[in-house]
């Protein structure tokens, strides 16, 4: 990460949050507006970050990754349903429904990276073709079995959604949280306390351990792998569906954490601006988490808009139309990617199949 | 003069392309500290060949024997085993990793130094185990009463003991081993010599002191008979499956630099591969092949890409390497450097059909004067 993206990071962040201060200074303190900002800004960059996470793993391995959003779409599908058919017939507190809604989410997109590493690697298919049917597989399966569980009439749920169990829980990070004002920051659910665990835990395993090292020579020159009694294919499967499941996991954080009902299209293109996240992020795990929180700052500015849309200035009232600020992430996506601030280098073997 | 030892043989290879046979039936053999060179023009299955014996192919017909030993080749893994190293013409060397790491790839050694990372590991299961008996406690504690909880939790205790005892003997660096008494154990240290019990308990304690590192495994050890196969067993679970997992540059690098000192290849093992001049970059290739022990050594085409004053640091290189006992296999397009360097060479030859057979000439015909 070197310091002109940095401070390009951090003066986006600024402008974002400054844009929310200027709006709703009147009603509350500039802390307390930038702490609640800084707070959502973490939480709605889980997705995002463990899309990018996702990415990491794959392209490291050499394998192109723009599946991402249908792995996400399925594993929130998914998730969500297990977590409601547990609870349903089962009965039981909220808590255990939702974990098991995670687990299923999580295997569930392995399960779709599977089939992703099936086309790419095996018969080494185009890898952007290869995503792009996941995509389009995922919206596939997720609208058809939504609709016919849960809308068509004889239907096993007789065309209502039953009651849901909820969201997951808060972990309020012992003592930090007790700090009066910036104490909200570590109050976060377990989704985005897992996805900053799993940047650290990422980074380590990527740049410390053995399996890091062979799996970015897979990446970068899987030849020269080969000829060192590195199995490339397997190398790259098991960085694929482990991708996949941290997808998975992204993907749980719209149903069983962020709201307790599914949608058709939910994640909305969260896959794809991980992926720009993780480009801007050079393919770093610390790159991409902060090219995410850019992302997921934009999104907390058209949260805060619109609890303060009362108090926008006549002079801000473009604002109001909540399109605009909408579109900030997807433009900051096209801005990143053409590279004015700075070029960043893909592993050399991103894509390509490993023809022995 | 006695009859020169012959490191690798190959009988009889015979390899089929679709719509090429690149190798039939072809003999070669390589003597101990020999360079030999390998001739044909493009086409004439040297390459093919040699693939073969890095196990990049595999032959159709043949035998490999490699100290008089037949072996079975499958991979390139079977043949860096049996100290065969290759380095290729377009350099297996990742352009964006250190000397280091692009020679411990693959072979990345045990992890058992990394010292750091072992403590760590083991303080972690420790910690995970403590947590663990911390919460069998207090459930022992609110579910039982009285006399009961005094029946589960002294037998508890105890083994909490001698669990803490056994961690604190084993997990020093000088270790300690075990004999086996009527009554127990009576403490050696590393030499077999018995330690008295008051000598033994400060060691405990310093040891206890010191952290408790494997103790998740020593409550095994103390009540399983074969301790050292079981001691052993944990070392290799915890320090070498995950633990070992964990890179040790350090040592790599060591190594590196004394390899490179002892056979004069003057290597930096932190600078980046791409950042490095193509010769240096083929001393890389060198060392990694050396790193894995390999006495055999093939190099192919490998004066192409070098300048001449590279190349002739590269004949110095070879003549060290065959001092010390490698046996190189050249394999080339130039007579001269042939002439300059080879003690036997072989002619590989296309035939119109395109079969392709072996000429071996002979003898110190060509030998070099050695320092």
């Amino acid at each position: 990460m070197d310091w002109k993206r940095f401070g390009f990071i951090a003066l986006i962040i600024a402008i974002l949050f400054g844009t929310v201060v200027l709006v709703g200074h009147t009603a509350s303190s500039p802390l307390v507006i930038i702490t609640s900002m800084l707070a959502t800004t973490i939480a709605v960059a889980t997705p995002l970050t463990l899309g990018a996470l996702s990415g990491i793993f794959c392209e490291r391995a050499g394998v192109v990754n723009i599946g991402i959003e249908g792995m996400m779409l399925t594993a929130a599908f998914f998730g969500w349903l297990a977590a409601i058919y547990m609870s349903a017939i089962l009965n039981i507190s909220p808590l255990p429904c939702l974990f098991t809604g995670v687990a299923v989410g999580m295997l569930s997109g392995g399960l779709m990276a599977l089939l992703h590493a099936v086309l790419s690697i095996t018969f080494k298919v185009d890898q952007i073709i290869g995503g792009t049917v996941i995509n389009i597989l995922a919206v596939g399966i997720t609208g058809f079995m939504n609709r016919q569980l849960f809308f068509e009439k004889n239907s096993i749920f007789g065309g209502s959604v039953p009651h849901a169990p909820g969201v997951l829980p808060r972990f309020s990070f012992p003592f930090l949280s007790d700090i009066p004002v910036f104490g909200r920051i570590f109050d976060q659910q377990l989704i985005t306390w897992a996805a900053i665990i799993l940047v650290i835990v990422v980074h380590f395993v990527l740049f410390k351990t053995r399996w890091g090292l062979r799996t970015r020579a897979v990446g970068e020159h899987p030849r020269a792998a080969d000829t060192v009694g590195i199995n490339v294919e397997r190398t790259r499967y098991i960085n694929v569906i482990i991708g996949g499941m941290l997808a998975g996991l992204g993907g749980a954080y719209f149903t069983i954490e962020s709201v307790p009902s599914f949608e058709p299209l939910m994640t909305n293109g969260r896959g794809f601006i991980a992926l720009a996240a993780m480009i801007f992020g050079n393919w770093t795990p610390f790159g991409a988490w902060s090219a995410a929180l850019v992302f997921g700052a934009a999104q907390a500015l058209q949260i805060k808009l619109q609890y303060f849309r009362d108090l926008i200035p006549p002079q801000l009232a473009f604002l109001q139309i909540s399109y605009v600020v909408g579109l900030a992430p997807y433009i900051l996506t096209m801005l990143i990617l053409t590279g004015i601030i700075g070029k960043t280098v893909p592993p050399v073997a991103d894509g390509q199949p490993y023809e022995k | 003069m006695s009859e020169p030892s012959i490191v690798l043989e190959a009988k009889g290879i015979t390899k089929q392309f679709p719509g090429v046979l690149a190798n039939d039936t072809v003999d070669f053999d390589l003597h101990l500290g020999e360079v030999h060179a390998l001739l044909g023009e493009n086409g004439a299955g040297k390459t093919t060949l040699m693939n073969i014996l890095y196990g990049l192919y595999k032959q159709d017909a043949g035998e490999i024997k490699v100290n008089k030993q037949p072996i079975a080749i499958h991979s390139s893994k079977d043949s860096i085993g049996a100290g065969i190293g290759m380095v290729h013409q377009h350099f297996m060397l990742i352009p964006v990793f250190t000397v280091a790491e692009n020679i411990m790839l693959g072979d990345e050694g045990t992890g058992i130094n990394a010292g750091f990372w072992r403590r760590f590991c083991a303080l972690f299961i420790d910690a995970l185990l403590l947590t663990t008996a911390f919460f069998l406690l207090e459930f022992l504690l609110n579910h039982l009463g009285g006399a009961l909880l005094s029946l589960v939790l002294l037998p508890f205790l105890g083994i909490i003991l001698a669990w803490l005892y056994f961690a604190g003997l084993e997990s020093s660096t000088k270790q300690a081993t075990f004999g086996k008494q009527a009554f127990g154990l009576i403490v050696t240290n590393e030499n077999g010599e018995r330690l008295s019990y008051k000598v033994a308990t400060l060691r405990f304690l310093a040891k206890i002191l010191s952290g408790l590192p494997f103790a998740a495994g020593y409550v095994m050890v103390a009540f399983t008979a074969n301790k050292q196969a079981l001691h052993d067993k944990l070392v290799h679970t915890l320090v070498v499956d995950v633990g070992g997992g964990i890179l040790d540059r350090k040592t790599v690098e060591n190594r590196v630099r004394e390899l490179s000192k002892q056979y004069r290849l003057d290597v930096d093992p932190t600078a980046l591969v791409g950042q490095l001049p193509v010769g240096v970059q083929q001393r890389v290739e060198i060392i990694k092949t050396l790193y894995r022990n390999a006495n055999i050594l093939i190099l192919d085409e490998p004066t192409a890409v070098l300048t001449p004053q590279e190349a002739d640091d590269l004949f110095g290189i070879i003549r060290e390497l065959t001092q010390r006992g490698v046996s190189v296999i050249f394999i080339t397009h130039k007579l001269k450097e042939v002439l300059a360097i080879a003690d036997r060479i072989t002619v590989m030859r296309a035939h119109h059909d395109g079969r392709s057979r072996s000429h071996s000439q002979g003898g110190k015909k060509h030998r070099q004067t050695r320092r």
